[in-house]
C-alpha cells in the first residue's frame, strides 16, 4: 500500500516530532511504500540518501510564506503522481489542503496532532478545519486525545500513540564539561515558558539546603537563555546550573547517562495553549535508566508512570519538586527502581517496532474507510 | 502584625522590654520575650489568626529553633500539610509557626516556601547563630544597627534609639538623597548607625559576625514567545485572583482602602466576587480643591460594589497631628500622601483589624505616566531630525507656570540628559535649582548614581523595565510601603497588599513592558484583565497623584507651622539647608509667585522630624 507523508518537520532538523516522524517512516517503510514531502533542509541530501524510504524536498523552511505554497505544490505533484491510498498529514497548518485533496482525489487522510498547535487560540479554527476532516487522528498522549476531542472530532476515531525512544551505542565522547557534583538534567529547547526550567531554577535553593553537591545541568538554547540565567542569579544559585547551549546528539547522550535525576516541570498554560504534548524526553532519560520527576500536566503522565518510572509533581510549586529530586537522590535504591523500570517500559511497551504496528494498524483503518 | 525586636551578643531582659514598648503600637494585643543564650528577643503581637493561640516566641519540637515574626503567610495552611508529611508536628493553628518548621527543614533556604509579608527572626540554639529575613518586596520592614559585637534589630528605628550604644548621628549623604527623592533610599537610613536589611535579603549573625545577602530579586523580561495581549489579561486575572484570594485569609473582619482608582477597585471587584459585603473605606477632602474628586470616584466604586462604605473628609486639626504622623514615620519621609492614609486607617480601625489596598500596581503594571513618556523619548531620540525639531521647539518655550510643565515634558523627552537624570527630572521632589540653592548638587548626584546602578543592574535594555525595577528597589519599599506600614501599624491594623504577591509580580514581570504601560495608556494588562467587571468612569479614569491640596494647606492652616519650623534659631542653626534659600522659597510661596508645595513640605517633613525625633542626632551633628 502506498503511503504519503506531508510534513513540515523533518530530518535532519532536530526536535520531538521529526524524531517521532521520521521514525514512523522508517518502520512503516517495511510494509508500506512510503514518500515523504517536506522542506529542504541543510544536510538534507547526505540524510536522505541514508533512508529506506523516498524524500521529495520543496523550497526551504527559512523562505516562509513561500516555502508553504512550494510545499503544497510539491505534494500535489506527488499525488496526482502516485495515488497514494492514504496521506499523512503531518501539521494541522498542511490540514485545509489535506482535506480539499481528499474530497477532490478521494484520498483518506490521517491528521497527526501533538498539542501546542491544537491548542493555540490563533490556531483554533484551521485545526478544528483540519482535524474534523482526518479519517483518524493520531495524538501522543491522553491529553492531546482530550484536546482533539475539544475541537468536535468524534471519540472513535482519535488514537493515542505514545512515541518511544531511540536506542543508541553508547556515546564514545564524553560530557565535555564535567560538572562536578551531582548531576540533575533537563534536555530541551529554550523558547517556551511552559518546560518549566523556572519552576525548577527555583526550587534549587530548597535542594541545595539539603544536598549542597547538586548541580541542576540544562542542555537546549534559546531565546529564553538569558532570563533563566538572570533567574538564577536573583535566586543566589547560578553557581550550581549549567547552561550547557546546543550541543551534539552524542553529548546529549552522554549527558542523559551523566545525570542522577532527569526532570521535566511542565506545566500548562491555558492563556496560550502552551503545554508538553508528552515529553520524549522523559522516555529518552528512562531509555538509559534514568529516574524521572515529571511535572503533573499535559501529556507528561503518558510519559512518566507515576511512582514506577518515576515520578509525578506540582509543575508550579518549587517545594514539590525540590522533595522529589532531592527524594531520588537521598534514595539510591528507589531511584534505581524507578529507573529499571523506566528502562523496561521504554524497551518493550514504546519500542519502535510497537509504535510503527500501531501507526500501521490505524493507517490501514483509514485507507479501508 | 506585629513588631520585633531583639538583641544577639546580650542578655537584658529590662532593655529588649524597653526596645518592645517603643513599637507596642504594632501589636497591642500581647508580647512575647526569650532572653537566655546570649540573645535577647521581643515582639509585641497583633492578633490576625489563630489570636487564641500562636503567643511567640514559637519553638520547634525540640526546642532547639525559635522564631519571633511580624507579617502573614498566606501559604500557611498548604506549606503546613507539606511540613507534617514530613514529620513536622504543630503546637499552633497560625502562620508564623510554618517559619520554624520550614527552617528545621531547608535551614536559610526556607523562606523560599513562604509566600507573604513578613520580616522575622530565627535563632539556632545548637549553632547559636541568627537570622533575621525580610520579604521580597520589603512590606514589612527591618532595621538593624551594631555596636560591638552586639546586633540589634527593630522593626522600626524608635526601638533601635533605645538601645545604648547606637550613635544617633545624621547621616548627611542619606539626608541630601532625601532631599532629592523625598525618602531615604536604602540600605542607608537617616543615621549612620542603621541599617535597612534590603527586601529580599537576609542577615546571619553569629559570633559577633554579620553577613548580609540577597536570596530573591525580580527579573524583568520581554518574553520569548509574544503571548495575544486577551490571553495574558486572562492569565494575569486568574493571578490576581490567586492572590486576593490568598490575602484574605483571616479570623478576623477585613475591609479595603479605596482610592478611587483602579487598583484598589480591582481588588474590591475581585472581594466583593466572593460573595461577602466588602467594607470601603475613602478619605477625601473638604470641597474647593476639585479634590471631591477622589470622594466622588471612590463612590461609584462602593456603589456599584454594594460596599458598606465609610469616608472621612479632613477638615481641620492638621497642624496638631502633623507632628506625631512624622513621628510615626521612623524617617524623614516627604510624601503628601501619608496624611491621607494616616487618617483612612485611623477610619478603617473602627470596624475593622485588617485591610486590603491597592499598592503597588502603579509600579507592577506601569501606573506612572513616565514609564510611556521616557519610552516615547528613548524612541524620538534615535531619530535626528525630530529631536532636532523638539529641541528647537523646547528652546523657544518661554518660561511660565503652564510653560515649566509643557517644557519639562519636552527635555524628559528629548532632552540632552542620560535616561536616569531625565527620569530624577520626573520623580525629584526638589527641581534641580531648588536643590542646588539649597544645598549643592551632591543630592541628586547621588541619587543619580544610584538609579543608574539599578538601570544597570536590571539590564532588561527596554528603559520601562529598567526604571520599573529601580523604583520597585527604592521607591517602593522606601516610600509606598514604609507609608502602609507605619500609618497603618499607627492605627493597630494590619494592610496587605494583594498586588505584590511575589508569584503575580514574578508572572507579570515576564510580560513584555508594552502591555503595562503603553505610550499614552496606563495599565492596559489591569484594564483588560477587569474591565467588564468594573464601572465604567474607574475602567476610563486616567492615572493622577493622590491629590492632597498641598498649596492650601501650606498657605492655610499649616503656614504657621511652616514658617515657624523652617525660620526657627535652631533650624537655622542646623546647618543642613542654607536659611536664605528657604526663606526665598517662604517668601516666593506666600506672594504665589510660585508653587515650592512639593519643596517646602519636604522641608517642613525633615524639619518635623528633627525636632520630634532627632533633636539629639542634630545636636551630636552639631
Amino acid at each position: 500500500m502506498r503511503l504519503l507523508l506531508l510534513t513540515i518537520d523533518f530530518p535532519p532538523g532536530r526536535g520531538g516530532v521529526q524524531t517521532l516522524l521520521a521514525q514512523l517512516a522508517t518502520g512503516l517503510a517495511r510494509t508500506w511504500d512510503v514518500v515523504v514531502v517536506t522542506p529542504a533542509a541543510a544536510g538534507d541530501q547526505r540524510w536522505d540518501a541514508a533512508q529506506a524510504y523516498a524524500v521529495r524536498r520543496s523550497w526551504p523552511a527559512a523562505w516562509g510564506l513561500a516555502a508553504l505554497v512550494g510545499l503544497h505544490a510539491r505534494a500535489l505533484v506527488a499525488l496526482l503522481g502516485r495515488r497514494p491510498d492514504v496521506l499523512v498529514c503531518g501539521h494541522v497548518l498542511l490540514g485545509p489542503f489535506c482535506r480539499l485533496v481528499s474530497v477532490l482525489l478521494r484520498v483518506p487522510y490521517v491528521a497527526m496532532a501533538y498539542a501546542y498547535e491544537i491548542r493555540a487560540p490563533r490556531l483554533r479554527p484551521i485545526a478544528g478545519l483540519a482535524l474534523r476532516g482526518a479519517r483518524r487522528v493520531v495524538t501522543i498522549s491522553e491529553f492531546g486525545r482530550r484536546a482533539v476531542q475539544a475541537h468536535g472530532v468524534a471519540p472513535a476515531s482519535v488514537v493515542v500513540v505514545h512515541p518511544g525512544a531511540v536506542e543508541r551505542a553508547p556515546a564514545t565522547t564524553s560530557t565535555r564539561e564535567p560538572a562536578p557534583g551531582r548531576v540533575v538534567l533537563t534536555v530541551g529547547r529554550l523558547v517556551d515558558g511552559y518546560k518549566g526550567h523556572d519552576m525548577v531554577i527555583r526550587a534549587m535553593p530548597l535542594i541545595l539546603a539539603r544536598l549542597p553537591g547538586v548541580r541542576y545541568v540544562v542542555v537546549g538554547d534559546g531565546p529564553r537563555r538569558a532570563y533563566l540565567e538572570r533567574l538564577a542569579v536573583a535566586h543566589g544559585v547560578s553557581h550550581a546550573v549549567r547552561f550547557v547551549g546546543e550541543v551534539s546528539d552524542d553529548e546529549v547522550d552522554a549527558w542523559y547517562r551523566r545525570c542522577e535525576v532527569f526532570v521535566l516541570a511542565g506545566r500548562e498554560s491555558d492563556a496560550d495553549g502552551g503545554a508538553e504534548g508528552y515529553g520524549i524526553a522523559c522516555v529518552e532519560a528512562s531509555l538509559r535508566g534514568k529516574p524521572v520527576v515529571g511535572g503533573r500536566s499535559g501529556g507528561i503522565p503518558d510519559a512518566v508512570v507515576d511512582g514506577e518510572t518515576g515520578m509525578l509533581v506540582d509543575p508550579l510549586d518549587p517545594a514539590d519538586i525540590a522533595d522529589a529530586v532531592t527524594r531520588l537522590l537521598a534514595e539510591p535504591e528507589l531511584a534505581a527502581r524507578l529507573g529499571r523500570a523506566g528502562r523496561r517500559r521504554a524497551l518493550d511497551e514504546l519500542a519502535w517496532s510497537r509504535v510503527t504496528e500501531r501507526m500501521s494498524r490505524v493507517l490501514a483503518q483509514a485507507a479501508a474507510g | 502584625m506585629c513588631g520585633i525586636v531583639g538583641l544577639a551578643g546580650v542578655e537584658d531582659a529590662a532593655l529588649v522590654r524597653c526596645m518592645a514598648e517603643a513599637v507596642a503600637h504594632r501589636g497591642p494585643d500581647g508580647e512575647g520575650f526569650f532572653v537566655g543564650d546570649g540573645v535577647s528577643l521581643g515582639m509585641r503581637r497583633l492578633s490576625i489568626i489563630d489570636p487564641a493561640g500562636s503567643d511567640q516566641p514559637l519553638w520547634s519540637e525540640d526546642r532547639q529553633v525559635l522564631t519571633i515574626c511580624n507579617g502573614e503567610i498566606y501559604n500557611y495552611r498548604r506549606l503546613r500539610t507539606q511540613l507534617e508529611k514530613r514529620g513536622h508536628s504543630f503546637r499552633t493553628a497560625g502562620d508564623a509557626e510554618t517559619i520554624v518548621h520550614a527552617h528545621e527543614e531547608y535551614g536559610d533556604a526556607g523562606v523560599h516556601l513562604l509566600r507573604g509579608m513578613f520580616a522575622y527572626a530565627v535563632w539556632d540554639r545548637r549553632q547559636r547563630r541568627l537570622l533575621l529575613v525580610r520579604d521580597r518586596l520589603g512590606i514589612k520592614p527591618l532595621y538593624y544597627a551594631q555596636a560591638g559585637a552586639t546586633l540589634a534589630f527593630a522593626s522600626e528605628v524608635k526601638a533601635l534609639l533605645a538601645v545604648p550604644g547606637v550613635s544617633r548621628a545624621l547621616d548627611v549623604e542619606a539626608l541630601q538623597r532625601y532631599l532629592t527623592l523625598g525618602y531615604v533610599p536604602g540600605p542607608a537610613t537617616i543615621l549612620t548607625a542603621v541599617r535597612k536589611l534590603p527586601p529580599g535579603h537576609r542577615l546571619a549573625w553569629q559570633a559577633g559576625r554579620v553577613e548580609v545577602r540577597q536570596y530573591w530579586d525580580l527579573v524583568l523580561d520581554e518574553g520569548a514567545r509574544r503571548l495575544p495581549a486577551r490571553a495574558a489579561a486572562e492569565a494575569f486575572r486568574e493571578q490576581l485572583e490567586d492572590s486576593v484570594a490568598h490575602h484574605q485569609i483571616s479570623d478576623v473582619p477585613l475591609g479595603v482602602l479605596l482610592s478611587g482608582g483602579i487598583d484598589s477597585a480591582a481588588v474590591t471587584a475581585l472581594l466583593a466576587g466572593g460573595g461577602r459585603r466588602v467594607k470601603t473605606f475613602t478619605v477625601g477632602f473638604e470641597a474647593g480643591d476639585g479634590d471631591e474628586g477622589e470622594l466622588v470616584a471612590a463612590r461609584t466604586v462602593a456603589r456599584h460594589f454594594d460596599t458598606e462604605h465609610h469616608e472621612i473628609v479632613l477638615g481641620s486639626g492638621l497642624a496638631d497631628i502633623l507632628p506625631e504622623i512624622v513621628r510615626m514615620q521612623d524617617e524623614p519621609l516627604a510624601d503628601p500622601a501619608t496624611v491621607a492614609t494616616f487618617f483612612v486607617c485611623r477610619l478603617a480601625a473602627g470596624s475593622v483589624k485588617v485591610v486590603l489596598t491597592g499598592e503597588g500596581g502603579d509600579e507592577l503594571l506601569g501606573g506612572y505616566p513616565r514609564y510611556g513618556w521616557l519610552r516615547l523619548g528613548e524612541r524620538l531620540r534615535r531619530r535626528p531630525g525630530l529631536r532636532a525639531a523638539a529641541r528647537a521647539l523646547l528652546a523657544s518655550l518661554p518660561h511660565g507656570v503652564a510653560g515649566g510643565r509643557i517644557s519639562q515634558r519636552l527635555a524628559t523627552l528629548v532632552g540632552p540628559a542620560a535616561l536616569e537624570d531625565r527620569h530624577l527630572d520626573w520623580v525629584a521632589t526638589l527641581s534641580g535649582d531648588v536643590q542646588h540653592a539649597l544645598t549643592g548638587d551632591g543630592g541628586r548626584t547621588a541619587a543619580g548614581a544610584l538609579v543608574r546602578e539599578l538601570v544597570g543592574r536590571s539590564g532588561t535594555g527596554d528603559p520601562v523595565h529598567d526604571l520599573m525595577y529601580a523604583d520597585v528597589k527604592t521607591w517602593l519599599p522606601d516610600d509606598v510601603l514604609v507609608k502602609t506600614d507605619r500609618m497603618s501599624m499607627a492605627a493597630s491594623i494590619e494592610a496587605r497588599v494583594p498586588l505584590l504577591d511575589h508569584r503575580l509580580m514574578e508572572f507579570t514581570a515576564s510580560l513584555p513592558a508594552s502591555m503595562k504601560a503603553g505610550t499614552l495608556a496606563t495599565k492596559a494588562l489591569l484594564r483588560q484583565a477587569l474591565g467588564r467587571d468594573l464601572p465604567a468612569a474607574t475602567r476610563r479614569r486616567r492615572k493622577r497623584a493622590f491629590l492632597v491640596p498641598l498649596r492650601r494647606w501650606l498657605g492655610g492652616e499649616l503656614r504657621e507651622l511652616l514658617h515657624d519650623s523652617l525660620t526657627s534659631a535652631s533650624a537655622r542653626s542646623r546647618g543642613l539647608v542654607r536659611p536664605e534659600a528657604v526663606a526665598r522659597l517662604l517668601h516666593e510661596q506666600r506672594s504665589g509667585r510660585h508653587d515650592h508645595g512639593r519643596a517646602l513640605w519636604t522641608l517642613l517633613c525633615l524639619e518635623l522630624w528633627l525636632t520630634t525625633v532627632g533633636d539629639a542626632a542634630a545636636a551630636a551633628h552639631d
